[in-house]
């Protein structure tokens, strides 16, 4: 089995080191490997360090994994940025030696380095300044094993349309960079791929969080969107502007989110699909509306594609604190349905499970996804819409002819109770009963189920539940999680614990909470020594 | 072809009259508001148009002049403070058959939901927006508003003791820059004219914006000051001159009623958008299909 990260860092309008991740991506996924990637855009709108890291492997992975263990950089800054992150022991550095000065090595340091010209063999020998970055595939092929056919196949169907010149162009920077590992370069490192033919063809499409978000959506009939521009969820609107009329759907911008709701509202009143999608700020905009809509009982789907708060905050960052505004947000007790994908595929078809239901509870639901999931790429099967459950049935809104109040009250809880005896949306990891049990919520589930393998593997025993339904709160299903092992911990990706609070609000479980909140998503390694912690001394 | 036959025959049979679109309802107005006058105003034009109530979507804002579909026999969205035009957007977008007024106090459209009125009018959404202006915040009990000019009227002004320096602001000269298809202002106390404008309204296709002055007996009552400034807007104005109309808008001495300006011509939100449609899952699938290919 093969399982290797790798980055790559450079400028990103004329290195385009985004273009040789994708193809590194798309030519793993075809040998039939699984990949996980996530992208850094570069704070200038134009030019500036991007980022694409991937990670492959012949065997499914879930989450991003620890850190890079091959680092190939092409230009100054991205060396400078990025090297820290590579491991001292073991982390193998590609760089251009054309642009890139290294720092004086220290003793510590037993990074293993190959020098490319790159900038000289693309200008020189393939007359053509911008081949770098294919320059650099045909290195990473012949040094890491990347089918230079596969590479080559995936130029062709990807530039094909713009003309045979171009091909033949790209194709000689890949050949160029190949044999100057053949005649330069001696590996000494143990990073290999291994294609998985079984495998190949398999998980073939490659898709982030927005779009598997908006592919939901209009596998699911949506045919009213309307939105307003937030990062890190305006690449739904986007698509769904795209795609949407393909589908029998209509996109509209707002003037802001309250607006954006506001024309769901309306449009699901008049017996339309409806989702908007916005981030936190936006969220909290749009509370008065959310209890508009559950009053008068609205199908309507919000997806929260959640950055770090509040207010403006971190608004290219990851945190997963808007659990309390949507299970909460709004005056008065006005409960509505909270899902949270997990992964990508999760970002498909919970998508769909938000609409359904939306339509059976004739209530809003609320979506939260995370910057994390609307950056990452992984690779999934297509899916086939003919064995996705819906509910075709419109709702009619409730008249507004003074029932009593208390009435209706009592309706609404009772009927958004039911909710939480819909199967499907948890999953449990690890043995039947364990010393220590996980619950986690949101994009964190992939590395919490890697550390939980991890402490498996070490001798401990930990085992997981991974909650994607938030509101109305499984009860039972925690209470019989936490039955099955000694310690319960809530791992979460914000300060105060938000579900951790609502646990032992809501059931009879005194869990404790592992977190963190500077912006970035947990490791592996982090969550796995956290657990590890609480296993030796809690 | 029968059915249609069939539906006119019925129509001639029982013409439907003002009171027919009345609800069960009663208005729960003071003595001698203005919003009965534009209440009673609108049941008559739809008599008179023989409008199909089960067609009919009116979104209010929330005021005292946001009971409006309550007091009505048709389809009625009562929603939050100052977001009933998004939410007529949203009705619109979801069927562009219905025909869809709004109804909300210069509060609830000039203060807390100024900032939808520009889009919808430059959206030129199909739908008709009556403004019952009060030049003040009734349902709260007389607080001023963005429209108020003269707060010696006011009977109580609770938030503003001591006097108000702001400008009110100018519903037909804001709503004849932010670009609506068509403006006109009307009176709920010269009541032929205001059904008159509100029939003009409904025929137009696109965003038609009147202001109906309609004083607050209650708060400010405004009938003395305002009648003696009375005028009829006459043929000699232009109606499709923008400018014209924003002198007559803003012209101190006078208060001008009738259709200031009027653009037929301009496409609607419903003729641009791609109008939604029911696609089978096969459909759904083949179109999902096209596109997964370009993520592999
Ligand atoms: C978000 C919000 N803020 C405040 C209110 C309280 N409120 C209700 S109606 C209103 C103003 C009404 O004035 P106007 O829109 O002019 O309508 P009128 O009663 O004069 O017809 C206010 C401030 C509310 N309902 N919602
Ligand atoms: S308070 Fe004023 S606006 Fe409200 S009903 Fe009474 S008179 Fe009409
Ligand atoms: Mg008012």
């Amino acid at each position: 089995m093969s399982d290797f990260i790798v980055k790559v860092g450079g400028e990103g309008g004329t290195d385009s080191p985004t273009t040789a991740g994708e193809f590194i991506t798309l030519s793993a996924i075809r040998e039939g490997n699984s990949v996980f990637t996530l992208r850094t855009l570069p704070a200038e709108i134009k030019g500036g360090l991007a980022t694409y890291q991937v990670r492959v492997s012949s065997e499914h992975v879930s989450s991003q994994g620890d850190g890079p263990d091959v680092l190939m950089c092409m230009n100054q800054e991205s060396y400078d940025e990025l090297i820290d992150e590579l491991d001292l022991e073991g982390g193998v550095l590609v760089y251009d030696t054309d642009s890139v000065q290294l720092a004086p090595q220290n003793g510590a340091d037993h990074r293993l380095y190959y020098g490319v010209p790159m900038t000289s063999i693309a200008s020189d020998e393939v007359k053509e300044r911008r081949t770098k970055n294919m320059v650099l595939l045909g290195v990473f092929s012949a040094l890491f094993g990347l089918g230079l056919d596969t590479l080559k196949r995936c130029v062709e169907d990807k530039y094909g349309r713009r003309g045979p010149e171009l091909v033949q162009l790209n194709h000689a920077a890949l050949d160029a960079g190949a044999r100057f590992v053949a005649e330069k370069l001696k590996k000494a490192d143990p990073f290999w791929f291994q294609p998985n033919p079984e495998r190949s063809g398999v998980e073939r499409m490659v898709v982030d969080g927005s779009d598997a978000v908006a592919m939901g959506a209009a596998a699911a009939g949506l045919q009213v969107y309307a939105g307003y521009p937030i990062t890190p969820a305006s690449d739904i609107m986007h698509w769904l502007a795209k795609f949407l009329p393909q589908f029998g759907g209509t996109v509209i911008q707002t003037e802001d989110e309250i607006a954006a709701l506001g024309c769901c509202l309306g449009a699901s009143f008049a017996g339309a699909k409806t989702m908007s999608a916005t981030s936190g700020p936006g969220l909290s905009l749009m509370t008065e509306m959310l209890g508009l809509g559950v009053m008068c009982e609205l199908p309507v789907v919000v997806v929260d594609a959640q950055r770090g708060g509040p207010a403006t905050g971190l608004p290219t960052k990851c945190e997963n604190g808007d659990l309390n505004i949507a299970v909460l947000g709004t005056h008065g007790d006005a409960p509505r349905i909270v899902v949270a994908p997990a992964n990508i595929r999760d970002c498909f078809y919970d998508t769909v499970g938000a609409f359904n239901l939306a339509e059976k509870y004739q209530s809003p639901v609320i979506l939260l996804s995370d910057q994390s999931m609307a950056m990452r790429t992984q690779a999934m099967e297509p899916p086939d819409v003919d064995t996705i459950q819906r509910h075709d049935e419109h709702g009619s809104p409730s008249t507004n002819n003074g029932t009593l109040a208390a009435a209706m009250m009592d309706k609404r809880y009772r009927k958004v109770q039911a909710a939480r005896f819909e199967s499907g949306w948890s999953r449990t990891h690890g043995p039947e009963t364990a010393k220590i049990g996980a619950i986690g919520w949101g994009s964190l589930e992939g590395a919490l189920a890697e550390a939980v393998d991890r402490i498996n593997a070490n001798g401990g025993t930990a085992r997981m539940l991974h909650l994607r339904m938030l509101a109305p709160l499984p009860v039972e299903e925690i209470e019989a999680f936490a039955a099955t092992v000694d310690k319960v911990v809530v791992c979460e990706l914000n300060f105060s614990g938000q579900l951790n609070h609502m646990i032992r609000a809501e059931t009879d479980v005194r869990s404790s909470l592992i977190r963190k909140y500077d912006g970035v998503p947990f490791t592996p390694r982090e969550l796995a020594a956290a657990l590890q912690e609480e296993l030796n001394h809690g | 072809m029968a059915e249609v036959a069939q539906a006119q025959t019925l129509h001639e049979a029982e013409p439907r009259r003002a009171k027919d679109y009345r609800s069960a309802v009663d208005p729960i107005w003071c003595p001698g508001c203005g919003d009965f006058g534009v209440l009673s105003a609108v049941s008559e034009v739809f008599a008179e148009r023989n409008i199909d109530p089960d067609n009919v979507v009116i979104v209010s804002g929330i005021g005292c002049s946001g009971r409006f579909p309550a007091f009505l026999r048709c389809y009625g969205f009562h929603g939050v403070h100052g977001r009933a035009l998004p939410t007529a957007t949203g009705v619109a977008l979801a069927n562009p058959k219905l025909r869809v007024m709004v109804v909300g106090g210069d509060g609830d459209g000039l203060s807390i939901g100024a900032g939808h009125f520009p889009h919808a009018a430059r959206r030129n959404v199909d739908l008709t927006y009556l403004l019952p202006d009060n030049e003040i915040y009734g349902l709260t009990k007389g607080q001023i508003s963005p429209t108020t000019t003269d707060l010696s009227l006011a009977k109580k002004a609770l938030s503003s003791p001591h006097g108000s320096w702001e400008q009110p602001v100018n519903p037909v000269g804001l709503a004849l820059s932010y670009g609506a298809s068509f403006v006109a202002r009307a009176y709920s106390a010269q009541r032929k004219e205001l059904s008159k404008v509100i029939d003009e309204a409904l025929a137009h296709r696109g965003f038609s914006f009147v202001q109906v002055v309609s004083p607050c007996t209650t708060f400010y009552n405004s009938y003395k000051t305002i009648t003696p400034k009375v005028r009829f807007i006459d043929d000699e104005h232009n109606i499709h001159d923008r400018n014209g109309a924003l002198q007559l808008a803003y012209d101190r001495r006078h208060v001008w009623l009738g259709v200031f300006y009027r653009d037929p011509d301009r496409p609607t939100l419903q003729d641009q958008f791609q109008h939604i449609r029911e696609v089978s899952a096969g459909g759904r699938q083949r179109a999902l299909n096209d596109i997964f290919r370009q993520y592999t």
